[in-house]
């Protein structure tokens, strides 16, 4: 049962910081820069472990954000400078960086538990295993940490910066012209968005942490024309899909990570039938 | 020799041809859909098709792979179908509602997958190699299916080239002319579906997305001509394909499909940055010989016009003056007077500078270019004589010699520009 509790608490903070973070990047129209920092964690883990020969080194962590980062950046250059279209460099991007993650997993993963199967599943299980510490009358894994850490902090960056963030979120130029420096806080975001994909990469694995950025803020962009209540909705979301998730996951003993992303969309697709289903109504009233 | 060669490494060149049939379909197939700015769709349809593909083998249980494919093939349309259906009945922003297609359907996948793992009894080696691709399995059998797809689809490409590119160029315009756009649109989506499920065996699920997009982003960069563009994202991913096979070959660990990527992300970027005249560098040198030609040439006309207000232009002339008159950094100027001076166009002191006889000719050829273009957009195009300037400015670094005189000719010898200032006579 204990067991069953970390598991979904940590797919919750995942859930939660990721989508939340989302939030900001569907309204500036971003959403697949998250696609391109979560698959660009791959080789920077590998990276990381050829340096640090050890699965359990920090550098694993630096690599990673170091890569995620410049993914945003050269999907940036690509964009701005050789003038791609947005959509081209992202796919270019992001294909080659996954592309050298899978070649240093397979010439160099051997041996350790670094393999194509991490990339896909994550390591959530993990979650609900030992080392533990005592604290408030509870055994906490350890393991749970950094998600707490990284959920702490996004939650921080958002309250801290609510302003800002929405600023830029609605009119670019509006907020440049009142003297927002809209690159530093583009590049801020991008490193939340990247810390963030690093440590749901340990977590869920390198694919499907791009369903956390963008399914949830779908779900609560469907939902309301207010960005506070859109925030409040991704919270509501993130609790409903990761009980349900990881419930599904435990009873047919399957990947929490690809059960959580399957409700999420699931639960989408459920919506947006209904709010369809509402419309027809409406409409066959009306006539 | 040849026939020896052939038959030790059978394989080897079985496996090889395979994937240029199979890269060169797919990168042209891809043109189209990165033309039309839909290359994210390959993107989710390179991810969609793998619950399909679980999902057939888990029904089927069956090693058959013909099922897994059209299992991909059917997931891999519903998306499509999904995302236009989520962009034209909700609010959601187009990459937002592809985005959340991709999610779902490849969260359903993976979860497919991990229950499939616990299925004892089921032989997982056949689904292994749909993930990440197994290009040694590739046998005779595939290299036919694969070169049937190739003829079908280049077939399908020739016939229909002109209403593709209609549809891409303009699709309203497609409409009026009486194109079936649904039909035609349909019909490149299935294409593209068709290539990433029959890429799978090889390649793997989420790497097929490259194939599509990689070669043809670096063609339509560096070529204007939609035939063009074809057939060097077709040169380019055949090439990638033998280079990436063979490199797989070596080192037997690596994926087929990551390393054929590879060698086209790395290929494709450097044709983009050192094709000569239209890789980046190539732009990039051009414009930067430009802009010192613009330098050069607008320091003579400076020269000249201090030289018309004293009515001598054999006068020296100091350096502040020119500065003062254009406002250009001390660095730039000094770097062009040594150039001019290197060239014979000017002669200097320490402050002083004199245009030779060569410098006058060529400093009266700039400003008779600026004021005969001027002259003729307020004659000819009925331009106000305040608003011919700036155009002008542009103008005179561009017209060479044979086409200022036709303008000449064309206005009849002029003798003075709109603002009343004489045009120099050659």
């Amino acid at each position: 049962m204990m067991t069953f509790f970390w598991i979904a608490l940590g797919a919750f903070l995942v859930a939660s910081s990721a989508g939340t973070l989302g939030v900001f990047l569907l309204l500036r129209r971003m959403s697949w820069f998250a696609d391109a920092l979560s698959h660009a964690v791959l080789p920077g883990l590998v990276l990381g472990f050829l340096i640090a020969q050890d699965r359990q080194s920090p550098l694993l962590f630096v690599g990673a954000l170091c890569m995620a980062l410049l993914s945003s950046f050269l999907v940036q250059f690509l964009h701005k400078k050789m003038q791609l279209h947005i959509d081209a460099s992202i796919g270019l991007v992001y294909t080659f960086l996954f592309a050298l993650g899978i070649l240093g997993v397979s010439l160099f993963g051997q041996g350790s538990d670094l393999d194509t199967d991490c990339v896909l599943f994550g390591d959530i299980l993990y979650l609900g295993l030992p080392p533990y510490f005592h604290s408030l009358g509870m055994n906490i894994p350890v393991q749970i940490l950094p998600v707490l850490l990284n959920a702490l902090l996004v939650v921080a960056f958002v309250l801290c910066f609510y302003h800002t963030l929405a600023l830029i979120c609605f009119h670019d130029e509006y907020a440049h012209a009142k003297g927002i420096k809209v690159n530093v806080w583009h590049f801020l975001l991008m490193g939340m968005v990247a810390l963030t994909s690093v440590v749901a990469f340990e977590q869920v694995g390198a694919v499907l942490s791009i369903g956390f950025f963008i399914l949830l803020p779908a779900k609560a962009f469907l939902l309301s024309k207010r960005l506070k209540t859109m925030l409040l909705w991704v919270i509501v979301w993130a609790v409903l899909d990761s009980l349900l998730g990881t419930a599904l996951a435990f009873y047919f003993n399957v990947s929490v990570s690809a059960a959580v992303s399957a409700v999420s969309g699931t639960t989408l697709m459920l919506l947006f039938c209904g709010m369809q289903w509402r419309k027809f109504f409406v409409d066959f009233k009306n006539t | 020799m040849l026939w020896s060669f052939l038959t030790d490494n059978f394989t080897w060149f079985v496996v090889s041809l395979c994937l240029v049939f199979l890269s060169a379909s797919t990168a042209s197939v891809g043109v189209w859909a990165v033309l039309q700015k839909r290359a994210l769709i390959s993107e989710v349809i390179a991810h969609a098709v793998l619950p399909g593909v679980v999902l057939a083998f888990l029904i089927g249980e069956a090693k058959n792979p013909a099922y897994l494919l059209l299992g991909g093939f059917i997931t891999g349309s519903f998306a499509v179908y999904l995302s236009d259906l989520l962009i034209r009945k909700t609010k959601l922003k187009i990459d937002t509602a592809l985005g959340s297609v991709l999610a779902w359907l490849f969260g359903v996948g993976v979860l497919l997958l991990s229950y499939s793992q616990n299925l004892q009894h089921l032989d997982k080696s056949g689904l292994e190699r749909f993930l990440w691709g197994k290009a040694a399995s590739l046998q005779s059998f595939d290299l036919y299916t694969l070169l049937g797809l190739s003829i079908l689809l280049s077939l399908l490409q020739l016939v229909l080239y002109m209403p593709f590119q209609i549809l891409i160029l303009d699709k309203d315009y497609a409409k009026t002319r009486g194109l079936k756009v649904k039909a035609l649109q349909m019909l490149l989506s299935a294409m593209s579906v068709l290539c990433v499920v029959l890429g799978l065996q090889a390649v793997g699920v989420v790497l097929m997305a490259a194939f599509m997009i990689t070669p043809a982003v670096v063609a339509q960069k560096l070529w204007q001509k939609l035939w063009q563009i074809q057939w060097f994202s077709i040169f380019l991913s055949s090439a990638s394909a033998l280079c990436g096979t063979a490199f797989s070959a070596i080192f037997p660990d690596v994926p087929t499909g990551a390393s054929i990527v590879l060698v086209m992300s790395i290929l494709g970027l450097l044709f983009f940055i050192f094709m000569p005249q239209r890789g980046y560098l190539a732009q990039v040198l051009k414009n930067k010989a430009h802009r010192r030609k613009t330098m050069q040439e607008n320091t003579l006309k400076v020269l000249y016009q201090l030289g018309e207000e004293k009515d001598n232009f054999l006068l020296p002339q100091s350096i502040d003056k020119i500065i003062e008159k254009r406002f250009y950094p001390a660095k730039t100027l000094y770097k062009t007077l040594k150039i001019l001076e290197h060239q014979h166009f000017i002669l200097r002191t320490n402050d002083n500078i004199w245009l030779t006889d060569l410098g006058l000719d060529e400093s009266k050829r700039i400003v008779k270019a600026h004021r005969l273009w001027e002259q003729y957009l307020y004659e000819k195009l009925q331009f106000r004589n305040d608003h011919v300037h700036g155009m002008a400015e542009q103008v005179e670094h561009l017209l060479t010699p044979k086409l200022l005189s036709e303008i000449d000719k064309e206005l009849k010898n002029p003798d003075t520009d709109p603002h009343n200032e004489p045009i120099p006579k050659l």
